[in-house]
């Protein structure tokens, strides 16, 4: 997976997600929703075939990365515990 | 999150998800249907076709027979060290000569690769007269449900919120919700109505229920009120024999957390880059 930072600053950050679709941007979203710290967390799809640009603004001093990268955190840790729960074979 | 399966075979799959979103439901259904990569035939070489159906016809018919696949035996074709062009690490060659009079099924493809094939033998292609034929070369891929339908390793995947059924005092034990509910879930229990043990998550969630308590006349607010729990989902998985519904739900679960270690892994990139910068 590849990202491109289309705009960067203290409480704001704007990502290209490159290959990505709403399967996964949408499931994102709705987790770093669940920070406190965060304010906004959007994404659009502008057309059938582009990239997704996710957008998140947070409050005080929660960097914008960081809110990503603990949702991803988190959401790595549900499939875990499903995937463990998951009889073996 | 917990998962309780309450059926699990090869075929299919039941089962509840707990302590979930309504976000992540979806996206393991998304996941489940159009991210797990199976095999279909992309391929066709049609040397003889006498039968009724265009070549074209032929070939779509061809490409939706579910293929048997053993994991992992196949890699995507835009990954393998061939670049594309097929060879035998990412694609099966089948074979498939009849001649009339009779039916061509699945099973007549005959594949290169013992350890993969038709999920089931007997999927109709074409029925041929007397005289007509069909020989052709087909190539099977590795891809994904996203690009076409082909690929799609489930037929039914979905999921329902789990019912919450409350009856208040206002129930006067009538039965006219017991005689509507299309899933038979009511009885009359010690003169009031009460789901019938067991039958809880048969709930289709319709509410027929609510209105014929309401057309009593029993006034603005009924009796018995439905609604859904909105972090509990009820789970059909149903498979379509290319791989076990098991092996759907893991590699769907699995697509979910490989995208978010991946972001992680580029975002920890970025931005320990840009800490290096500020230094």
């Amino acid at each position: 997976m590849n990202i491109k930072i289309l705009e960067l600053g203290k409480n704001k950050a704007r990502l290209e997600i490159q290959g990505e679709g709403h399967t996964f941007m949408n499931v994102l979203t709705e987790e770093i929703l669940k920070d406190p710290g965060v304010d906004v967390a959007r994404y659009l799809i502008k057309f059938q075939f582009s990239d997704p640009e996710l957008l998140v603004t947070t409050r005080g001093n929660r960097d914008p990365l960081d809110v990503v990268k603990d949702a991803c955190g988190r959401l790595e840790k549900s499939c875990n515990e499903l995937l463990d729960q998951i009889p073996a074979d | 999150m917990e998962i309780a399966f309450s059926v699990l075979d090869d075929q299919i799959a039941r089962f509840r998800l707990d302590k979930s979103s309504i976000a992540f439901a979806n996206s393991l259904r998304r996941a489940m249907i159009g991210e797990v990569p199976t095999m279909a035939i992309e391929d066709v070489k049609i040397y003889d076709n006498t039968s009724a159906l265009f070549d074209e016809m032929l070939a779509h018919r061809i490409g939706l027979i579910p293929i048997k696949t053993e994991e992992e035996c196949l890699i995507p074709r835009d990954t393998c060290s061939c670049g594309g062009i097929g060879c035998p690490s990412c694609s099966v060659l089948f074979t498939l000569s009849v001649e009339g009079p009779g039916m061509v099924t699945s099973k007549d493809l005959i594949s290169q690769d013992p350890r993969i094939g038709p999920a089931s033998p007997d999927i109709p292609v074409v029925k041929l007269i007397g005289g007509q034929k069909v020989v052709l070369e087909a190539r099977a891929i590795v891809s994904r449900g996203r690009e076409h339908a082909k690929w799609q390793p489930t037929t039914a995947c979905g999921y329902k919120n789990y019912p919450v059924v409350t009856v208040n005092d206002r129930c006067d034990a009538c039965g006219h919700c017991v005689e509507e509910c299309p899933r038979e879930i009511l009885e009359i229990r010690d003169g009031r109505v009460a789901v019938i043990e067991g039958r809880l998550e048969s709930c289709s969630l319709c509410r027929l229920c609510e209105r014929a308590c309401l057309n009593t006349g029993i006034g603005e607010e009924a009796g018995i009120i439905v609604r859904s729990d909105e972090s509990r989902f009820l789970f059909v998985v149903e498979g379509d024999g290319s791989l076990p519904a098991k092996n759907i739900i893991r590699q769907g679960l699995d697509y979910i957390r490989t995208q978010s270690q991946g972001l992680a892994a580029q975002i920890y990139e970025i931005s320990g880059e840009t800490r290096d910068e500020n230094d």
